[in-house]
């Protein structure tokens, strides 16, 4: 009898959450992340192995509506290297090449912290999902549970499993699922400030094959920045005056 | 110290940057080097020979400014079949790019030295008339830019370039062969597909016009491909061939002009999220030699090296005559019709990648295997090696070198 009432509660609870509910949590996940559509994000991907810094590299991402991003690879042995993801369509550009090569939302998974993990930075626009569980519990926080599987094609992960904080809907993790539906990583949530200004300022991807493996996606600064359309055409990645409107 | 800043209603961190940096400047050195094995059975057989080039590269941008340069240094020893070895040393300076970029309007404007690579192929470009950018080295060459002004209007998806460029030798520190060219190029993005056109003019090359596209289907497919036409190109031909002598008091092979030719490439590439990624693609192009072309320049060859012995005919204007006819080899395409299968994997630390090259015609081929290292912070290793095979009358398998073992050790510093 108590688990019948247990069972009947939870599908109460989560019915509570209609699609246009889970959009709205999205949103507001969204922005612990990124809280201006248009931005310029600074940040350091830092690779350690046994707890031991391997590598890092430094890329600034310009982020604008519409599913569109520009990173540039700031890193040294990176320099002038640009990748450009505008909806489902990818290029990336060589700087001793000079010009753009197109690649498949396949490519843009690799390496350690894929383009795809430091150059989407919200679930809104790419996801939809459910709650599975409106009384989760993460690390004894207080949490939702939610599934989410992309709405639009070439996203980096075809499903997702989100951890937000129950009352502010702050991401604390997730579980991260390629197409084939294997678990390619995990990722953990370090949150900075207080109120309002609480931001994502660190990422924690742990990598599912190679354990001993983690990486820290750290955003350095955040800023409102706008490029104009033209930034956006694979065509202008040949060209260096990058400026913000 | 971190700061808050209030900008169009929204709240940001501010922790590092309010403003990009208005310059970037990157310092690399590069050392590479390569063992060249002889064909023993090539008639334009030289010398085995190890080469080690050293390079120090340098990008500067600022203020609209881009430089890339760079110093190099290369020592080779060859040796002979008699183990006498050659050692030479020279150095260079390249000035690859240095332009200037400004809006104009609606218009964007470059000037200077750029690179202007351009098309959709893999290991063959047709639309790439004017930079010709070298698809078949080893190691990954520092080809500099065209003398070039460009008026350029973007859209979000389209874009539309009007370039005129200058085509220069550069023989003893003095500009050859100077050719203008004006070239249209047009682009355009509709959903997968992306669109390209080019027309094109070059003194003494007459016109260009040619297409190409570029679409990916699903998260793993991508399709591309080129056509292009030429009124005029320019083709080696020997006059020995020609007239059916044995010998020539001067270098018998020549640059001779011809009409209409068409290329195209027409290529797949199939990627997976575990980085294995398989890539075919054929290309054609119609200013190439056939395959009875080289069996005509072999044949001679072999005529001609079996006249050494006879006393009728002066042994060093034969020789001569033998290695002038391996310039048959400096063109972007040996044949008309060929076959690259490229099988790679990219684990994000290591990318392996073996590239096989067929010239159908003639059976000819080439095999590159390379293993690139990226786990090392701010270097780059890669080493791998290349292999020349096919019947003794392919292009490749009378090419005078069999085998060459490369590497390239690249490290990078930020300025």
């Amino acid at each position: 009898m108590q688990n019948l009432l247990a069972s009947l509660l939870l599908l109460c609870s989560l019915s509570a959450y209609a699609l246009d509910d889970v959009s709205a949590i999205l949103a507001a996940a969204d922005r612990f992340r990124l809280p201006a559509q248009s931005a310029r994000v600074e940040t350091l991907v830092e690779l350690y192995k046994n707890d031991e810094l391997e590598k890092s590299r430094e890329y600034r991402v310009y982020l604008k509506p519409g599913r569109r991003s520009l990173v540039l690879f700031q890193a040294p042995q990176e320099a002038g290297q640009k990748v450009l993801m505008v909806e489902e369509n990818f290029w990336m550009l060589m700087p001793k090449s000079s010009r753009p090569i197109r690649i498949t939302p396949a490519q843009k998974l690799l390496g350690e912290a894929s383009t795809g993990d430091i150059a989407t930075m919200t679930w809104s626009e790419y996801y939809q999902g459910t709650v599975t569980d409106p009384q989760a519990d993460y690390a004894g926080i207080p949490a939702l549970r939610l599934e989410l599987t992309s709405k639009v094609e070439g996203t980096t992960y075809a499903k997702i499993a989100l951890w937000l904080e129950r009352e502010t809907y702050a991401p604390l993790a997730a579980d991260l699922y390629v197409a084939s539906g294997k678990l390619a990583k995990q990722a953990r949530y370090a949150l900075e400030g207080a109120g309002d200004q609480r931001r994502v300022m660190r990422m924690t991807l742990l990598d599912n094959i190679q354990k001993n493996q983690r990486t820290e996606v750290k955003i350095l600064s955040l800023q409102a920045a706008e490029l104009a359309d033209k930034h956006f055409n694979p065509m202008f990645l040949m060209r260096n005056d990058i400026q913000e409107n | 110290m971190a700061g808050l800043l209030h900008r169009s209603g929204a709240i940001f961190f501010g922790f590092v940057l309010n403003t990009p940096p208005v310059f970037a400047a990157d310092l690399s050195l590069r050392l590479l080097p390569e063992i060249h094995h002889t064909n023993a059975n090539s008639p334009f057989a030289t010398h085995d020979s190890a080469s080690l080039r050293a390079e120090t590269l340098l990008n500067w941008q600022q203020a609209g400014w881009t430089f890339n340069g760079a110093l190099s240094a290369e020592r080779d020893v060859s040796t002979d079949s008699a183990h006498d070895s050659r050692d030479t040393q020279h150095s260079d300076a390249h000035l690859n790019e240095l332009f200037y970029e400004t809006s104009l309007g609606d218009w964007e404007l470059s000037a200077g030295q750029k690179r202007l690579s351009w098309g959709v192929g893999y290991g063959f470009r047709p639309l790439d008339t004017l930079q010709h950018e070298p698809r078949r080295n080893v190691q990954t060459p520092l080809f500099d830019g065209i003398p070039a002004l460009l008026l350029e209007k973007f859209t979000g998806d389209s874009s539309l370039s009007l370039i005129y460029a200058v085509h220069t030798d550069w023989r003893d520190g003095q500009a050859k062969n100077l050719k203008h060219s004006g070239t249209a190029r047009v682009y355009h993005l509709s959903g997968d597909w992306e669109i390209m056109g080019l027309g094109a003019w070059e003194q003494d090359q007459g016109f260009t016009l040619g297409s190409g596209f570029s679409v990916v289907r699903g998260d793993n497919w991508k399709f591309h491909g080129e056509l292009a036409w030429q009124q005029d190109y320019q083709r080696w031909h020997s006059h020995l061939l020609d007239t059916g002598e044995l010998i020539y008091p001067a270098d018998p092979m020549y640059l001779g002009q011809q009409h209409n030719a068409w290329q195209a490439v027409l290529g797949t590439h199939w990627t997976h999220t575990n980085g294995a990624g398989v890539l075919l693609e054929y290309g054609y192009d119609g200013s190439a030699w056939q395959g009875n072309d080289w069996r005509d320049l072999l044949y001679l060859t072999q005529r001609q090296s079996a006249a050494l012995g006879t006393p009728t005919l002066p042994p060093e204007a034969l020789a001569a005559n033998i290695n002038a006819a391996a310039q048959a080899y400096q063109t972007s395409n040996p044949l008309r019709h060929n076959l690259l299968l490229r099988l790679s994997h990219d684990s994000g630390e290591r990318t392996f990648a073996a590239d096989w090259l067929l010239t159908l015609e003639d059976g000819g081929n080439m095999l590159t295997l390379s293993l690139e290292d990226n786990s090392l912070n701010r270097q780059k290793i890669r080493f791998g090696v290349r292999l020349y095979s096919g019947p003794a009358d392919s292009a490749y398998g009378a090419l005078n070198e069999s085998l060459i073992v490369f590497a390239t050790w690249e490290m990078g510093w930020k300025l």
